[in-house]
């Protein structure tokens, strides 16, 4: 098993490799560029028109403006005609300080997550001006980002190069995972950190491990659905992934079909999947009736205990999931199926 | 299998990058990074079962590769990316295209989950559709050994058309195929007593999903048409197994082909007076499947007895409806409205089955014949934002929402929920930011069964007093407060609050109160290109608070109170107590800690050092309290370990850039994880004796482990 996995890495980058080294060499038109745009200081230096900022604004700013050549901007800026100014504004005023100023005045928009930055309705335009269009962001007016003052540069980082161009301004504080990639949930989590705490619980959906991203089930672009879920209904978002509950099944848990929530919690939780609470507990909360329904499981009916009775059966392992399996829905006949045994 | 998505992929990119090449018109290059090493892990002596810490990864002891490739010309892109290549939680994606014109995806996710190793079961058989054993037998040591373990591996891609015009066209297609072994149970018998079995089913599941999408996007409006099909199929639909019980071979229904189709309509409208948007969206969807109704399943005494049902196939179909509208309105600099509206519907329209099987088959529901239940329900939601900036830095959302619910249940058919909310941000200060916000929900359910049963020695009576807490009556109180300071250069802090109490007022039996509390902190200091440190704490407290009724003084079919008058009014909680009939409650309490430190550090120009500590615990406690006057065979005792766990993380890292080219990466990363629950702690395999023996499997019941794991990658960048 090892050894067909490990051929097929090998294997993998042999062909990778050979890719990387045909294209190793840049095309001579190319570093003459390069070179032609250091030549100068009042030249282009990585974008056309970016001389107006960037006879100040070069690689000796803290922070890395001529980077955003090697991003997605900045290799589309010549099929898009996109600029510096393009974001932050002609910035008429800052780029000719008035007399008697004893500041230079900021760009017309400031950018970043901290500090005197433009109001975030006048960020978010920015990025809409050319992105109004984009079908993503069709709910961008209905969702709650937009209502808390969420602008675009509050998650995304345009200036540097990254495969996903998301901010992340903290240290990862997670346990180990072999993904290089950055991780779309240290973004989210740098706002809703009650949400980084159920992540990190010992039942929970594979997003520290980089399988699933927050992006797999919300829209943060808006959404029309409650909680910017990306289906019309937690169930239909759900299930579009664990299609194996989507039935239809000829028994149904009526809680089950209205909300997958009402016993799960989708970002973690301290019980085995993702339940809200741990079972018996969680199904004695709706069921009550003579005998087992009704009877409490203590602290005395597990197993090694010598109580009479013990182990019980509905309290140990699974508890009443050890007889009523097919939680989800039954398509057993007669009882069997009508108390999700079979 | 496993060799598939690269053969597919390889080929395609090698021919992508060919055609890139070939093209003398525009400049293309590539530089990216191609990544070589290996991990190894090792579990110390006591950990018996490594799944747990393997459960969404691939840590085993092998070669790690990766890959990241940009190409890149003044129009067109073409991006690879690669990691752990060949292992269980490999990740491929490739993504290029021409700026405007169109964008092509590829893709191939892989992902593991491991439950348990080495689970036991005295089946032969494993991973088929029949498992036989000889029964009873209670010597787990001489049972066959099973991984409860799957994998999905998710292989798909897209394609988009716009050619720099408004109009687009896409086209997405994965196919997700889960192999592996999971898990199903079920009571031996026809009633509680007679064991239950743990049996391992074969998953070979295949879901296919395509799509198409048109549309017209455009910054003053845009429309789409999506239609997605999804085909699900399972390979097993049913598990035969032994029953030790009844001495036969008896089945469990495994998940069901279904196929699914969707039609969405989204749109808006921007630039509208008021400075308005709307928009909206509009779904069909239908799930069907087919499903052969068992006629006859295994019953008392090993026979197999006809369930009689009314008809010989299930033809499923769920219809599911729905649309919403949305308006935003931003008429003055201060002032932004939304008003929403949303409609759902869930038609069941699969048939209703009624099974009549014989007094004796065993296979009787209490009131004689079995028939099916399936839900329908509506939901209708209103609401409106209001959002006031009463400056550039103070602002108020004020928030109203209802939803009306109606439902084929039969303990509530109507819910109505009305929330109200305010949220209030400041951002005077430049240093400090504040957010505090109050929602009030109340929940109003029509009960249906306030007249349940005859009297209270009849069993239905119960049902007068049992509320649902997904539907009963509820007031909810819900506060948060957040607040992000930098009170000084480099220094930045915030904490968050959110308590939310449920009050299930009308319950008299089942949950009745339930409240969260929820802290949050967290404190950085430094400049991430230089040096960073984070320190957090995550503290949580939720408690459940619930009233139950113990009756046992009950005989017959159904069980009526008996013997009279001892147990007279048995199905009233309001019933003095006795030694069978009494009511009891419990508190659930769940606490989880979590406290992080990590750094970034660039102590060098080549170097950068990465680490982590991250330390857990949870705690689940029930206390009971018995209501006086019941002298209980059993007595309540507190439960002092629902979920307990303790977990250390420490990750330690270091990236050394030798050249422009080179770079080395290492890492130790050492993990200990402590379980202790009383569903699992000195857990046996098998429970009680003979033919109403259980039979476990072991899953979930050694998770706890200790690990060290070190890993390097050489990287070579051009």
């Amino acid at each position: 098993m090892k050894t067909s996995t490990s051929s097929v890495a090998v294997l993998s980058l042999g062909a990778v490799l050979i890719i990387a080294l045909a294209a190793f060499t840049p095309p001579a038109g190319a570093a003459d560029a390069d070179k032609g745009a250091d030549a100068s200081p009042h030249k282009d230096l990585v974008l056309k028109g970016d001389a107006k900022c960037t006879r100040c604004h070069d690689e000796t700013d803290d922070y890395p403006v001529l980077e955003i050549a090697k991003t997605t901007h900045g290799k589309a800026a010549k099929a898009v005609s996109l600029t510096c100014t393009s974001c932050h504004g002609e910035s008429e005023s800052h780029i000719n300080k008035p007399e008697g100023a004893t500041e230079r005045p900021k760009p017309d928009r400031v950018f970043g997550k901290k500090g005197a930055r433009t109001p975030a309705d006048n960020r978010a335009q920015a990025c809409l001006g050319c992105h109004g269009g984009d079908r993503h962001l069709a709910f961008w007016e209905s969702g709650r980002h937009k209502k808390n003052d969420v602008a675009c540069d509050n998650c995304h980082v345009i200036h540097q190069a990254k495969n996903v161009p998301l901010r992340k301004d903290n240290p990862t504080i997670s346990p180990l995972v072999t993904t290089s990639r950055q991780l779309e949930y240290e973004t989210c989590t740098s706002c809703h950190k009650e949400i980084r705490g159920q992540l990190l619980k010992t039942s929970h959906h594979p997003i520290v491990e980089g399988k699933l991203k927050c992006t797999s089930c919300h829209n943060p672009h808006g959404a029309l659905s409650p909680a910017m879920v990306k289906d019309e209904s937690v169930n239909q978002l759900c299930t579009s992934c664990h299609t194996d509950k989507r039935g239809p099944f000829m028994q149904e848990h009526p809680p089950v079909e209205e909300s997958c929530l009402n016993c799960h919690t989708p970002h973690g939780s301290s019980h085995r999947q993702l339940l809200v609470q741990h079972p018996p507990n969680l199904c004695q909360d709706c069921h009550d009736w003579s005998r087992h329904p009704g009877t409490y499981y203590s602290g005395n009916q597990g197993f090694g205990s010598t109580t009479s009775g013990a182990p019980n059966t509905r309290l140990v392992a699974r508890a009443c999931l050890n007889c009523h399996t097919n939680i989800h829905g039954s398509n057993a006949p007669a009882m069997r199926g009508k108390f999700f045994l079979r | 299998m496993k060799t598939k998505p690269i053969a597919v992929l390889i080929p395609m990119i090698l021919t992508a990058a060919g055609a890139f090449a070939a093209d003398g018109n525009e400049a293309f290059r590539f530089e990216g990074a191609v990544g070589l090493g290996a991990i190894s892990t090792n579990t110390s002596s006591g950990t018996r079962d490594a799944a747990k810490l393997n459960e969404y990864r691939d840590l085993s002891p092998g070669v790690l590769g990766n890959v990241d490739i940009k190409g890149y010309g003044d129009n067109r892109y073409l991006n690879l990316f690669g990691e752990n290549l060949g292992r269980d939680d490999q990740y491929l994606n490739v993504k290029g295209g021409e700026y405007t014109i169109y964008k092509y995806q590829l893709y191939d996710n892989r992902l593991v989950h491991n439950w348990t190793f080495g689970a036991r079961t005295p089946y032969a058989g494993v991973g088929g559709a029949t498992l036989t054993a000889t029964l009873p037998n209670l010597n787990a040591n001489t049972w066959n050994r099973f991984d409860y373990t799957q994998k999905r591996d998710d292989i798909g891609g897209m394609f988009e058309v716009s050619n720099n015009s408004p109009w687009y066209f896409r086209t997405d297609a994965n196919q997700v195929t889960t192999e592996g072994l999971k898990l199903i149970s079920g009571a031996n018998g026809t009633s509680p007593g007679n064991g239950f079995t743990d049996k391992p089913f074969p998953v070979d599941f295949t879901t296919r999903n395509f799509s198409v999408e048109g549309g017209y996007a455009s910054k003053q409006g845009q429309v789409s048409l999506t239609l997605l099909h999804s085909r699900f199929s399972n390979d097993n639909e049913l598990l035969r197994w032994q029953n030790a019980f009844f001495g036969g071979l008896d089945t469990s229904t495994l998940p069901p082909d279904s196929e699914m189709s969707k039609l969405s309509l989204n749109g808006n409208l921007r630039q509208l007076p008021l400075g308005s948007t709307l928009a909206g969206r509009m779904t069909y969807g239908k799930t069907t499947n087919n499903v052969p109704i068992l006629t006859n399943i295994l019953s008392t005494g090993g026979t197999n007895p006809a369930t009689n049902p009314d008809r010989t196939t299930f033809d499923g179909n769920i219809v599911h409806q729905t649309a919403s509208l949305s308006l935003y309105s931003n008429p003055t600099k201060e002032i932004d409205t939304r008003v929403y509206w949303n409609w759902f519907k869930k038609d069941n329209n699969s048939p209703t089955v009624t099974f009549t099987p014989s007094g004796t088959s065993g296979l009787q529901c209490s009131n004689a014949s079995c028939v099916t239940e399936t839900l329908s329900y509506d939901k209708t939601n209103v609401g409106a934002d209001l959002g006031y900036r009463i400056n550039p830095h103070n602002r108020v959302v004020f928030g109203l929402d209802y939803v009306d619910l109606n439902r084929n249940r039969v303990d509530f058919d109507e819910t109505k929920d009305k929330r109200a909310s305010v949220e209030y941000k400041n951002t005077s200060f430049e240093s400090l930011s504040t957010r505090v916000k109050y929602q009030y929900l109340q929940r109003r359910s029509h009960f249906l069964e306030a007249d349940a049963g005859a009297n209270s020695n009849d069993p239905e009576f119960i049902n007068r007093f049992i509320a649902r807490f997904d539907a009963s009556n509820v007031n909810q109180n819900l506060l948060k407060v957040g607040l992000d300071a930098t009170p000084a250069e480099l220094w930045d802090a915030s904490f968050e609050g959110i308590v939310k109490h449920n009050d299930y007022k009308d319950t008299v039996l089942g949950r009745t109160k339930d409240t969260r509390q929820e802290l949050y902190f967290s404190v950085g200091y430094g400049d991430a290109q230089k040096f960073r440190v984070l320190v957090f704490a995550d503290l949580e407290f939720v408690q459940y608070d619930s009233v139950h009724r113990n009756i046992n003084g009950v005989a017959g079919t159904p069980p009526v109170c008996s013997p009279l008058p001892a147990n007279a009014g048995c199905y009233d909680p309001s019933t003095a107590a006795n030694t069978n009939n009494y009511n009891w409650d419990a508190t659930n309490k769940d606490r989880n800690y979590a406290y992080g430190v990590g750094a970034d550090w660039v102590p060098a120009q080549r170097w950068k050092i990465s680490s982590s500590l991250l330390w857990q615990r949870t705690y689940g406690t029930v206390d009971f309290s018995v209501q006086p006057g019941a002298n209980p065979a059993v007595p309540a005792a507190p439960i002092n370990n629902f979920d307990n766990t303790k977990k250390v993380s420490l990750n330690l890292k270091g990236t050394y850039k030798q050249s422009d080219a080179w770079e080395y990466t290492g890492g130790y990363a050492y993990e200990r994880f402590k379980f202790s629950d009383i569903a699992y702690d000195n857990y046996q395999y098998t429970i009680g004796t003979g033919t109403g023996a259980s039979y476990l499997s072991g899953a979930y019941a050694f998770p706890s482990y200790t690990a060290h794991s070190v890993y390097f990658i050489t990287t070579y960048k051009f």
